[in-house]
């Protein structure tokens, strides 16, 4: 799709330390740089423990209490962490909608599905009761639950895993955000009601100009349903390009493995990520880039320092000193 | 629910029944002469008519079912038409204090109402201590606040009841002279001055109790919030934009309650068993200070009662935590 002028959100030098129950600090995300237009969508892929659900928590100001974090995060201009809170809480709650990775822990039990999905309705839009009922009856008959009406009373642990993934779907969008924000939203979902829900998501890109933030394990996804990709590999943003550029032309050996692995003729799960052989460390190695120890096309320099963000063409970068053209070193 | 309920409700009577036998049997066997409090000169004869005369002569399976008859049909068919003036016209002689000769029902109506008021209003100002505090100490560990409601509870904890009663009356009743020591159960409220009264001789053994019961439930309200606080829910409440008070009061704290209302109900039997030892303390005329002196005069009858009438709130209250588990957790059904 083509470029929709000012972004509606960027994040800029995004870092993040966690740490763990034992006490131990993680550096989660290392320096994460991105920005989607209205009406874009950004996939973003990365194997597991990549850093991906720390990212999107750090950008929404949701990390817990005792996490390390810093960067820049603008939302429509205006820097999210600058605002006083009522502001801050508003923009988020109403601007971003945020779909969470495990739908049934996100949920409160104790609370109907109705009564969630209307609370930031009421709040933000103003709603009467009535009128969010209604609202929220709309919005699940739009992710395809059955008789919405009638399961506003009920309770998260009277649907199925399926259902529940729409249901924060649904939930999402309740307030018409700008920037949908979904972290592996379709992954209990069969092959049909995930095109169902694509389909949706495409549609409201159009029609409202939301902008779309989709973390996915799914390629299949990515080529379907996003203009841009940012690839993610031990906290930091490996390599990002157009989804056509990307998979055509991958210029990072990670992203390359990624994809001759989801495209492997006799791959067990076609067009599923397979694993690169080894494993994403934990925490980067201190010294060099931190796919080295797993990357067949290392160099001299790998060793000796992380490579830095490479600009190669327009919104295209990629943090590797190999250059899949020459085989060697990238000049510049 | 409902036929949760009755069900429960209706197993409750067996086990009740069991408990009144235990009940009866320890109390049989236990050594003790009802006469022993009789002056000597009475002669063996007489001594023995007496004996006869309270029902001892009999076996003991007869005396547990005369017992059990007024217990269950006598003494509420009593107490029913001195309420209500409805006479069901139960047969039977009623259950007597050896002590005092007096029905032992309407002994222990007399005495109920003091042990209800400091026992109530003890129970009532803990939990309302001990909710917020539970909550500001989960929703910052480690604060002063935190570190206040720790040391409160320890102190609810560690120090016993007759050592913080006995402080307090130095403190306010010796040293500074504002409150009395002892419970005047003359007292009746009628006017300001009365209630005022009243007040200020109940400050001290509901501030006792109070105290014990804020340090027990407020251990729960924190551990029960903090609890809550890490789950993913709350994460996607705030992602949501609700304020930190719809997050904390509404969507943590209702959940928190689950256990801590649970906690609350299986603790009404407890303190009760509490006020025994407030109640000798300050000299309140209520259940507890009734039970210790029956015991101390052999009066049977009375300890047995008031013992079942222990084991019957236990009953019940566990039925109550189990029914109001069901309500407040959509994800348990009963049925
Ligand atoms: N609450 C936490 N405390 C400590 N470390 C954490 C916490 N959450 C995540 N991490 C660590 O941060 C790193 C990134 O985790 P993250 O959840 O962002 O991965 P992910 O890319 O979302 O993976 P997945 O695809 O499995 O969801 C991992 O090393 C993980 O162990
Ligand atoms: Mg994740």
């Amino acid at each position: 799709m083509p470029d929709r002028g000012r972004p509606v959100l960027e994040v800029r030098g995004l870092e993040a330390t966690l740490t763990g129950r034992s006490g131990a600090r993680v550096q989660a995300v290392r320096g994460v740089d991105f920005a989607v237009a209205s009406g874009e969508c950004l996939g973003v892929v990365g194997e597991s423990g990549s850093g991906k659900t720390v990212t999107l928590l750090a950008l929404l100001g949701l990390l817990p209490e005792t996490a390390h974090w810093s960067g820049e995060v603008r939302f429509e201009g205006r820097d999210l962490l600058a605002l006083p809170d009522p502001v801050r809480r508003r923009a988020r709650g109403a601007g971003l909608g945020v779909v969470f990775q495990e739908p049934l822990s996100a949920l409160n039990p104790v609370f109907s599905i109705g009564y969630q999905m209307m609370e930031p309705m009421r709040a933000h839009l103003g709603l009467t009761r009535r009128a969010a009922a209604a609202r929220a009856a709309e919005l699940l008959e739009l992710v395809g639950i059955p008789e919405p009406g009638a399961r506003l009373g009920d309770f998260p642990h009277q649907f199925s895993g399926g259902q529940l993934q729409r249901i924060t779907i649904a939930m999402a969008l309740a307030c018409d955000p700008r920037v949908l924000i979904a972290d592996e939203p379709t992954t209990a979902l069969d092959v049909t009601v995930q095109a169902q829900i694509l389909a949706l998501i495409r549609r409201l890109r159009a029609e409202l100009g939301m902008a779309v933030i989709w973390v996915t394990h799914d390629l299949g996804v990515v080529a379907t349903l996003a203009d841009r990709v940012l690839v993610m590999y031990a906290g930091r943003v490996i390599e990002q390009a157009t989804t056509a550029e990307l998979l055509g032309d991958p210029q990072h050996p990670y992203t390359r493995g990624l994809l001759a692995a989801a495209l492997a003729p006799r791959a067990p799960r076609p067009r599923r990520l397979r694993p690169i052989p080894g494993h994403p460390p934990a925490v980067a190695p201190a010294r060099g880039c931190s796919f080295r120890p797993r990357c067949a096309e290392a160099l001299a320099q790998c060793a000796a320092r992380e490579p830095p963000r490479i600009v190669i063409g327009p919104r295209r970068d990629v943090a590797c000193f190999w250059d899949p053209a020459t085989g060697g070193a990238r000049d510049g | 629910m409902l036929t949760y309920t009755m069900r429960r409700l209706a197993l409750a009577v067996p086990t009740l029944l069991l408990i009144s036998l235990i009940v009866f049997l320890l109390l049989e066997l236990a050594p003790g002469d009802p006469m022993a409090q009789m002056p000597l000169t009475i002669p063996p004869e007489v001594r023995e008519q007496m004996r006869i005369a309270l029902g001892l002569g009999e076996p003991w399976y007869v005396r547990y079912v005369a017992w059990l008859h007024m217990v269950f049909v006598v003494e509420p068919s009593h107490m029913l038409a001195a309420a209500t003036g409805v006479d069901l016209a139960a047969e039977g002689s009623r259950l007597l204090s050896w002590q005092s000769r007096a029905p032992v029902a309407e002994i222990i109506a007399q005495r109920l109402p003091q042990t209800l008021w400091v026992v109530g209003l003890s129970y009532l100002f803990g939990i309302l201590v001990a909710v917020p505090l539970g909550v500001a100490s989960a929703r910052r560990p480690h604060s002063w606040l935190d570190t206040i409601g720790t040391f409160i509870a320890m102190a609810g904890f560690s120090v016993p009841t007759f050592f913080t009663g006995v402080l307090l009356i130095v403190i306010f009743s010796v040293t500074l002279g504002w409150l009395p020591s002892m419970y005047d159960t003359t007292l009746e409220v009628t006017d300001w001055d009365s209630l005022r009264r009243q007040a200020a001789q109940l400050a001290m053994p509901v501030t006792v109790l109070a105290l014990y019961n804020a340090a027990q439930i407020s251990r729960y309200v924190r551990a029960a919030t903090l609890d809550n606080l890490a789950q993913d829910y709350v994460r996607a409440v705030r992602a949501r934009g609700m304020s930190e008070r719809a997050v904390l009061y509404l969507h943590v704290l209702r959940n928190a309650m689950i256990p801590v209302v649970t906690v609350i109900a299986l603790g009404v039997p407890n303190i009760f068993a509490g006020a025994i030892i407030t109640e000798q303390i300050f000299r309140v005329n209520g259940i507890g200070e009734l039970l210790i002196s029956a015991i101390h005069a052999n009066d049977i009858p009375m300890v047995q009662t008031l013992t079942f009438l222990f084991a019957v709130l236990i009953v019940l209250f566990n039925l109550l935590a189990d029914i109001l588990y069901g309500m407040l957790d959509p994800r348990i059904r009963y049925d």
